[in-house]
């Protein structure tokens, strides 16, 4: 296996609505700062993959004007998904294990502004049994919050502890869209918005870009003071009959962690793709992470929320604290699908002494 | 730039769908225009409703329905304040996982109280029908308490 | 170096205007069951699912991985979508291949599909954005305007796009998977049929179809001898803008430039002699000609020569798109799939009634956006 690790990482600020600039214009910053961080060309880059979703646009072939942000002229070895672009990630990791290439730009979009992302979210759904009745993504996850409740899992008090670190962490984040100091008391005391979920506990409407560039070790070491190196990636998805999964469990995490041999690392660091504040509680049991691991610096999503490329964001801001040498060894996690449905784990790691 | 030199324009899009529903789908949406809820036999003999068409576990191709009742019990619920233009009940409700009598799983549907309190754990619930049913998983408009 | 992978297993279904017999589950399901079938294998030996479609607009399915889990039995397993456009089901053919080529995966499944009576399909092309400029305009007229230019430029006679339409169609009347089954076609019938957009008449394009296709890819270690691999010699992807200054649509830089290094990455120094044929993506007659100059088969300009000899036919020098290719069927999503796996199906002599006798080494090619995504393989009856 090739070592590769995260050696630029850039995103827009997180804002509820982006205004007139569109989608292009919004890559294009993240595309140049990745690059002007190693000093590189788009000529330099081997493969090229992105990560959007046509219905935040509400057109088809988003992604065909988003190559007008990267320099696609001469033609580039280019891919994109339907997916958040941590699976851009991964298939750009792939072209970089067959050695098809050695550097390699991610980048993912989303502006959630123009439409009812709730709404929106709910085709993802099986179109037949449940689609049809619209259930919208933050009454499911309210589900699943209502069932950890059940279970004595969770309480709105541990769920308001989230939002409160998350809001506390995101104050040194420059592109955070939340942040500030409230207390426990003041966070249940907001109304419920739907039940037991606060309009707190959601991650909010957001629109924004970000880019990553990746790297093998040989270029990565001559191009980055402190790069983070992907150690262990695997990603797996669980049932779409929604009736059928229990919902306060998550095989899929599980599995991953197995896979990826999580119990045998050292974790100083998480970013938990949380897109509610139950699913980081959720996470942090299925993780088994212990209270030592420092939980979402960088705010999480529940601080801004780039629709398709949150779960990039994640694996980005974890290299953040890895490159500041705040962070040795980190986990990385996204997620696709209501509730948690598809998870993807990635470890980092630093491997200056 | 200000807001008001920022041109905007409404874009509503809308596509309509017609769907073909294959022998598993198909049969269950046929049976609830007969005011009947099926549910399918997975690999491991749990009643999986609304039938699923592959085993969740095994993958397997299932085939062996089983009829369930329209009453049963949320094992789970949420309350909706602001029901959004889509939803099934233009007012207040709830949505709730509820699993049918003779079902193992849990059916994700609507139910019409008056206030939320009404709402409990194990409490018991009957699917009201829209009449005629068209073959639809809205002729189950919602479910009410029993 | 990257490990070498294998198509072992395809499989398809009976691609038609209006599937209603399953649901979307179900008709990507048969597809996969049939790859399956083909490769000996059971679900438990996959290891990974690769899903490619065209827009989710389509069937109003956003991200429909997410729903067709199940019926690809990809619980607890990786699921990855893929989505370039037209050209997406070769792409996904190729990120699926990468799978193998990293070293990480076994054996995975790639499914692509479209069920394209879910709803109409050049409505969802042609969205009214504010602001932007309307092309309610289909595919077809779309990229007439090139074939247009490309006959002018060359000044190419009137019946090429009509033998391309006849022989693809005498094509698919061997191939029991096509959409399109027109016995009686002729010069004459697809002269007469409607014209749609000069010189581009109703026969000359492609249907809009239901149809799914799946590939099974190992990994050399895990060919069994009964498999009949077809061996992955190269993979090539190249995207560009839709415009720039300067671009010819009718020649595009990114088709040649990825036609180059498919063939350098296979050690192919001459195509047109060293490779025995070619499924190409050809939704529109005229594309034939085109593509094969693009693809660096023919001199610029001669390209319709080739077509004009009938050195494409099946019985020809260099067949093209033995199984009557997108003009006879087109599930988009599929399509370009459905190329790179009748590529190998040649060279694994198992194309049947349109087996090109002694096929070693074949090209499997796709496009999309407008003529700016292309993704192309070489799969060959040996190891390279």
């Amino acid at each position: 296996m090739r070592e590769v690790a995260v050696i630029a990482y850039a995103q827009t600020p997180m804002t509820r609505d982006a205004g007139a600039q569109n989608e292009v214009e919004l890559i294009m910053q993240v595309v140049h700062q990745a690059l002007d961080e190693v000093k590189l060309n788009q000529t330099d880059i081997d493969f090229t993959c992105s990560g959007s979703c046509d219905y935040l646009q509400g057109v088809t072939f988003a992604f065909v004007d988003g190559l007008n942000a990267v320099s696609s002229v001469p033609p580039i070895n280019e891919s994109h998904v339907e997916m958040d672009a941590a699976w851009a990630l991964y298939e750009s990791w792939l072209k970089i294990q067959m050695e098809e290439a050695d550097v390699a730009l991610v980048y993912g979009f989303g502006k959630s502004s123009p439409g009812e992302l709730r709404s929106i979210m709910t085709l993802q759904l099986d179109p037949y049994y449940l689609a049809p009745l619209w259930p919208d993504s933050v009454s499911l996850a309210a589900l699943q919050a209502k069932a950890m409740i059940d279970n004595k899992m969770i309480t709105e008090e541990s769920m308001a502890k989230v939002v409160k670190r998350s809001r506390k962490n995101a104050k040194s984040n420059p592109n955070s869209q939340l942040s500030g100091d409230f207390s426990i008391g003041d966070l249940l005391s907001e109304p419920i918005f739907v039940s037991p979920l606060r309009k707190h506990d959601c991650s909010p409407i957001t629109d924004g870009a970000s880019a990553i560039i990746l790297a093998t070790k040989e270029k990565a070491l001559s191009l980055c003071r402190n790069p983070a190196f992907i150690t262990s990636i695997d990603h797996r998805v669980e049932t779409a009959q929604f009736g059928y999964r229990n919902l306060t469990s998550s095989p899929s995490i599980q599995k991953s962690s197995e896979v990826i041999n999580l119990s045998d690392y050292s974790i100083d660091a998480a970013e938990l793709h949380a897109p509610f504040s139950h699913q980081e509680l959720l996470l942090i049991k299925e993780l088994q992470l212990n209270e030592e691991v420092s939980i979402n610096k960088s705010g999480g999503v529940l601080a801004g929320n780039i629709m398709m490329s949150a779960g990039l964001d994640r694996i980005g801001s974890m290299f953040n604290l890895i490159k500041s040498g705040k962070v040795r060894t980190g986990l990385a996690h996204a997620t696709s699908g209501p509730c948690l449905q598809q998870n993807m784990l990635i470890i980092m790691e630093s491997k200056n002494e | 730039m200000s807001d008001k030199e920022i041109l905007k324009a409404d874009f509503e899009l809308g596509f309509t769908y017609t769907r073909s529903t294959g022998p598993v789908i198909g049969h269950f949406l046929t049976e609830l225009q007969k005011c009947k809820i099926y549910g399918i036999k997975g690999s491991d003999g749990k009643v999986i409703v609304p039938p699923a068409e592959y085993d969740p576990v095994t993958g397997e191709t299932l085939k062996e329905f089983i009829e369930v009742s329209d009453i049963g019990k949320v094992k789970t619920w949420v309350w909706v304040n602001q029901p959004l233009e889509k939803h099934p009940i233009q007012a207040p409700f709830a949505w709730a996982l509820i699993q049918l009598e003779g079902a193992d799983t849990n059916f994700l549907h609507a139910v019409k109280v008056k206030k939320e309190k009404i709402m409990k754990n194990n409490m018991k619930v009957k699917a009201s029908w829209a009449l005629p049913p068209k073959g639809n998983i809205t002729d189950i408009k919602y479910f009410e308490p029993i | 170096m990257s490990e070498l992978a294998a198509v072992v297993g395809m499989g398809q279904t009976k691609h038609s205007s209006k599937n209603g017999e399953v649901s979307i589950a179900g008709l990507v399901r048969e597809s996969a069951e049939k790859a399956l079938l083909d490769a000996e294998l059971e679900w438990e030996d996959i290891d990974a699912v690769i899903l490619g479609k065209a827009p989710d607009m389509f069937e109003g399915v956003m991200m429909p991985e997410l729903y067709l889990t199940d019926a690809l039995v990809a619980n607890n397993k990786p699921i990855l979508r893929v989505h370039t456009a037209g050209s997406v089901g070769g792409s996904t053919g190729i990120v699926a291949a990468s799978y193998i080529q990293s070293g990480m995966f076994e054996r995975v499944l790639v499914s692509t599909f479209e069920k394209q009576s879910e709803s109409n399909a050049m409505w969802a092309l042609s969205t009214t954005v504010p602001y932007a400029p309307l092309i309610n305009a289909g595919a077809g007229g779309y990229f007439t305007p090139y074939m247009r230019e490309y006959k002018r430029r060359f000044n190419v006679p009137e019946h090429i796009g009509r033998i391309v339409a006849v022989k693809d169609r005498l094509n698919a009347l061997k191939n029991p998977y096509a959409h399109l089954h027109i016995p009686d076609i002729n010069l004459e019938m697809v002269e007469k049929s409607p014209m749609l957009w000069d010189p581009l008449t109703f026969l000359e394009s492609c249907p809009s179809s239901d149809g799914a296709c799946s590939l099974v890819i190992s990994s050399e270690r895990s060919v069994t001898d009964n498999q009949l691999p077809a061996w992955i010699h190269s993979t090539s992807m190249r995207s560009e803008p839709t415009m720039y200054a300067g671009r010819d649509a009718v020649n595009p830089q990114a088709g040649s430039e990825c036609a180059k290094d498919v063939y350098k990455k296979a050690g192919i120094k001459d195509p047109i002699k060293e490779i025995d044929c070619a499924e190409i993506y050809v939704p529109f007659s005229w594309y034939e000609p085109m593509w094969l100059e693009n693809l660096l088969l023919a001199d610029i300009g001669q390209g319709w020569l080739m077509t004009e000899k009938g050195h494409t036919s099946l019985e020809g020098k260099f067949p093209v798109n033995m199984s009557g290719g997108v003009l006879s069927s087109n599930p988009i999503g599929a399509s370009g799939l459905l190329r790179f796996g009748e590529a190998a199906q040649q060279v694994r002599n198992k194309a049947g009634e349109y087996q090109v006798q002694g096929a070693k080494l074949a090209l499997g090619h796709a496009f999309g956006g407008g003529a700016q995504f292309f993704a192309m393989w070489i799969v060959g009856a040996n190891k390279p």
